[in-house]
């Protein structure tokens, strides 16, 4: 566009004119629909407006307000063509030409920078002038820009069935009267924390969600549009369906120096140093991120289940209800069971006819679940220490520079900021690290030294700490002769890097014998990018038939507490032969399904009967139970494994069948229907009684429950896997629930 | 711009509606299947005002349904270049601000918003305002605007505006 200048002049009068008043600054575009200047002519008292017929920009203003002009003489210069500097949908905003017909002149505008609207683009250097302008508002009003993830960061939504009556559960389709259900739980305290912290910060939502539902759950986080306005980026505007990282160009083309991001996963923002990695929220059972990114699912899976595995327990016994009336249980336990009795036509599957009549009515009753989950404030807490630490280094460079200082980087402060939590402290790692993993490549030296502590292979004088699975190590004697060294458990390492402070080292003693448990070996969700994989498998080489990788993260993701010591293993190795003679035995008089996947089911039942076996190995009158018992139950198994190509996941089956279980040995085996059989767990909840009871009376129950290990704790799983009679039943359940798993993620995807 | 024009539209029934309502029932349909929708040509099509034939019914062979050409006349919305219309803000950001003329929505770039009015990102909602002046222009506001630009498509238009123009801007 490399047009002459055109010198513009008023319309040729005789008279002088005076020039009374510029509209238009120098570099403004110009049509034919803006009022360029006004001005008056000599001897008439009305004020004129001149516009001129070329579309340009305004290069240079010759005469000043107020100077005559003479007749005949330019007023201004203007550089024809228009820049198409912003364009919707191909049309040009400003001079409203179509950019599909006027090939001639090519659109500049590339960088989408409103969020909701990717189809508004405008040219980099206007962009670079928005962002630059941002800049400066948010640094004269001392904010931030915080990026906040929606899901398992500030809200856990699912598709199953929730009952109606749990409080604080937003319910709500998207697509017509007969889409699917969204059930979303917000984290606690969610609304504080936005209200507290939008104080400080700009917030911006990116999210993988669909743009509705997006837009939904931005209206309940924030009815009057108060703390993200329009800023919300979803899944139908990201350009890279795997990255966040690819908006955030467009969104601050002046750099992401004031950006600081909230996620529960890295790997979508590519591991940026200004992340702030969330503790994932987890409320719904074996729901994972239901809007998780395609390519990435299996990862996701994979992450999911561990969080499972990390919150399950914790669920359990963090979860109080509050009224004990007479209606539904806690979401956790039932949700195959109970369906929710929207009267807006849910979504029913099998299980629904089966289970209307256990469906109790009132609905009038609210169940308030109450979390343990309080990682909200840890995070304000976070966020508003980081803000602070930021506008001090700018407050700092500004006196000392003046005003075009640079900004300062969050890329740079919140990894310093991090690892000033443990500065100065020496670790020293035992029975944390397994030995073929170099010690600079396992995860917790990763995660110590991100928190800014030294980590040493063996003590030294200067050593402060002991991170310690067990006692009785070399190094945990050693540590106990010298007063100064401080001895914890991983979970020490684990909640300072989950709170980001230096955690009072007496809450995690490391108690006698068997405490703690290999289980705290493994990072939590938080700690670990999702490709991580778990490292105890290593030592399950005893099993046969177990080659595949995933099948054996997936058998490990069954069952929190499948995950066994040393010991148990030492003890279960030469069990294991016999075990699988036996159980191909048991096989052929059970389900016909298992044939399938032999591998995930031997390692099941190994894992199974492992677990149940470790403190005394299985005599043979029980195992000859065992099989009666499953023998018996065969057609109810089969109709149940039917039900499971509903999608079901294998968490809550295996829960219902130990449920079922359980109920077998409580009244007379076997002896009821169908609906008998349904009397799980949840059932118990609706009778009224709270989970101490029940937890009391499964410990009377079961009968080997004396010699449990101590490393199983108490908790329901103990005793599920204690009581449980039939694993080969539930090895073809979960088979089938995988299998179904799998079909609904393909249908969702679709 | 409205106009008022006479239109044809083809309405395929069922056989079973064929009965004593057949009329109304074609009639209903058309209402249904005309009103509210968009063409390139004509622009939006927003009430039919009178049905003047509903031609013979011709069967479709092999299937039973019924086609029926029924000749109506209808107000439509046109918009075109350089014309001054009122639209009701729906957002505003920094780029400029999307509005809409009933069915019609349209943007607002901030070059062709006048100087005076300056974005404020920190008020809630954000809106565009003046410094010295109290015009405020926000979500739900009603404005005069001018379009320069039509985006036509087969399903749907689209419109650029302009408040940079002599009574244009924020209605009171």
């Amino acid at each position: 566009m490399s047009q002459e200048k055109i010198c513009v002049k008023l319309p040729t009068t005789d008279k002088k004119v005076t020039l009374l008043k510029w509209r238009v600054k120098e570099g403004t575009l110009v049509n034919s629909t803006v009022v360029v200047l006004l001005y008056q002519e000599d001897g008439e008292k009305d004020r004129k407006s001149f516009r001129t017929h070329h579309v340009g920009v305004v290069k240079k203003i010759l005469i000043h307000e107020g100077q005559e002009v003479p007749a005949g003489y330019p007023v201004f210069e203007l550089e024809p063509g228009c820049s198409h500097s912003t364009v919707v949908s191909d049309l040009c905003a400003d001079c409203g030409a179509d950019l599909r017909i006027d090939n001639a002149s090519k659109p500049t505008a590339s960088v989408s920078m409103i969020h909701s609207v990717p189809d508004l683009k405008v040219s980099e250097q206007s962009a670079l002038l928005l962002g630059k302008a941002d800049e400066k508002r948010l640094l004269s009003d001392k904010k931030l820009v915080l990026l906040v993830d929606l899901d398992q960061t500030l809200i856990h939504t699912t598709n199953d069935n929730i009952p109606n009556n749990i409080k604080d559960i937003h319910h709500f389709q998207l697509y017509g009267p007969n889409s699917p259900w969204y059930h979303t739980r917000l984290r606690p305290g969610t609304y504080k924390f936005l209200s507290s912290i939008s104080e400080l910060y700009e917030l911006h939502i990116c999210t993988f969600g669909a743009r509705n539902y997006a837009h939904t759950i931005t209206h309940i986080l924030d009815p009057k549009g108060k703390l993200f306005s329009h800023r919300v980026l979803s899944r139908d505007e990201c350009f890279n369906p795997n990255s966040k990282t690819g908006n955030l160009k467009g969104l601050f083309p002046c750099g992401d120096n004031m950006v600081c991001i909230i996620d529960d996963r890295e790997d979508v923002w590519d591991y940026a140093l200004n992340l702030i990695h969330v503790k994932p929220y987890h409320f719904f059972q074996h729901t994972g991120d239901i809007n998780a990114p395609p390519n990435l699912q299996k990862n996701v899976d994979i992450t999911s289940q561990q969080d499972n595995r990390v919150d399950f327990t914790h669920l359990v016994q963090g979860i109080t209800i509050k009224k004990k009336v007479s209606t539904k249980g806690e979401p956790q336990m039932e949700d195959g069971e109970v369906l929710s009795d929207d009267d807006s036509g849910n979504t029913t599957t099998d299980n629904d006819e089966k289970n209307k009549n256990n469906v109790s009515n009132d609905n009038s009753d609210q169940v308030e679940v109450e979390e343990e989950d309080d990682y909200l404030l840890y995070l304000e807490d976070i966020l508003k220490n980081l803000h602070k630490e930021y506008f001090k280094e700018y407050d700092q460079k500004h006196e000392l520079y003046g005003n075009d200082v640079e900004v300062p980087d969050m890329k740079r402060i919140i990894p310093m900021y991090r690892s000033k939590i443990l500065a100065g402290k020496k670790l020293v790692f035992s029975g944390l690290v397994p030995t073929p993993v170099p010690l600079t490549e396992s995860r917790a030296y990763k995660v110590a030294r991100l928190l800014g502590a030294e980590v040493t292979e063996n003590i030294e004088p200067d050593s402060t700490h002991l991170v310690a699975v067990r006692q009785g190590t070399l190094k945990a004697s050693a540590a106990r002769k010298r007063p100064d060294i401080k001895t914890v458990t991983p979970e020490w390492l684990w909640l300072c890097a989950e709170r980001w402070e230096h955690v009072e080292e007496r809450l995690f003693p490391l108690r006698s014998e068997g405490g703690g448990g290999s289980s705290s070996r493994d990072p939590p969700a938080h700690c670990s990018s999702p490709e991580h994989s778990p490292h105890f498998m290593a030592n399950n080489q005893n099993v046969p038939h177990v080659n595949k990788e995933q099948d054996q993260k997936f058998a490990e993701t069954l069952n929190p507490l499948l995950s066994f010591s040393d010991e148990d293993i030492k003890r279960m190795a030469g069990e294991v032969e016999d075990m699988t003679d036996d159980e191909e035995s048991c096989d052929d008089d059970d389900d016909d399904d298992d044939d399938d996947a032999p591998n995930i089911i031997d390692v099941l039942k190994i894992n199974k009967d492992g677990n149940s076996s470790s403190e005394a190995s299985l005599d043979g009158s029980r195992r000859g139970n065992k099989r009666q018992y499953s023998s018996s139950e065969s057609t109810d198994n089969e109709d149940e494994a039917e039900k499971e190509i509903e999608g079901e996941t294998l968490i809550e089956r295996l829960r219902q069948n130990t449920g079922r279980g359980q109920k077998r040995r409580h009244s007379s085996p076997d002896s009821d229907g169908s609906e008998e059989d349904n009397e799980t767990l949840n059932e118990k909840f609706r009778q009224g009684k709270n989970l101490d009871e029940l937890g009391v009376e499964w410990g009377n129950n079961s009968e080997n429950s004396q010699d449990q290990p101590d490393d199983m704790n108490d908790s329901e799983w103990g005793n599920n896997s204690e009581n449980s009679q039939d694993p080969p039943d539930e090895v073809n359940d979960s088979e089938w629930n995988m299998l179904g798993a799998a079909l609904e993620k393909e249908f969702l995807e679709n | 711009m409205f106009y008022h024009i006479a239109l044809e539209h083809d309405v395929l029934l069922h056989p079973r509606y064929f009965g004593p309502q057949l009329l109304d029932t074609v009639k209903q349909k058309l209402y249904r299947e005309v009103e509210g929708t968009c063409t390139g040509k004509y622009g939006f099509v927003i009430a039919v005002t009178h049905i003047d034939n509903i031609g013979f019914g011709l069967i479709l062979p092999g299937q039973g349904f019924v086609v029926y050409t029924v000749k109506y006349k209808a107000i439509v919305f046109r918009p075109f270049k350089g014309e001054v219309l009122e639209a009701v803000v729906t957002q505003l950001n920094k780029v400029g601000m999307f509005a809409e003329i009933g069915p019609l929505s349209c943007f607002i770039s901030h070059h062709s918003i006048p100087s005076e009015l300056q974005f404020c990102p920190n008020t809630s909602p954000p809106c565009y305002k003046s410094k010295e002046e109290n015009i405020a222009i926000q979500p739900e506001d009603t404005i005069r605007l001018k379009i320069v630009g039509t985006r036509v498509d087969a399903s749907g238009i689209f419109a650029i505006g302009t408040l940079m123009d002599d009574y244009l801007g924020l209605i009171h």
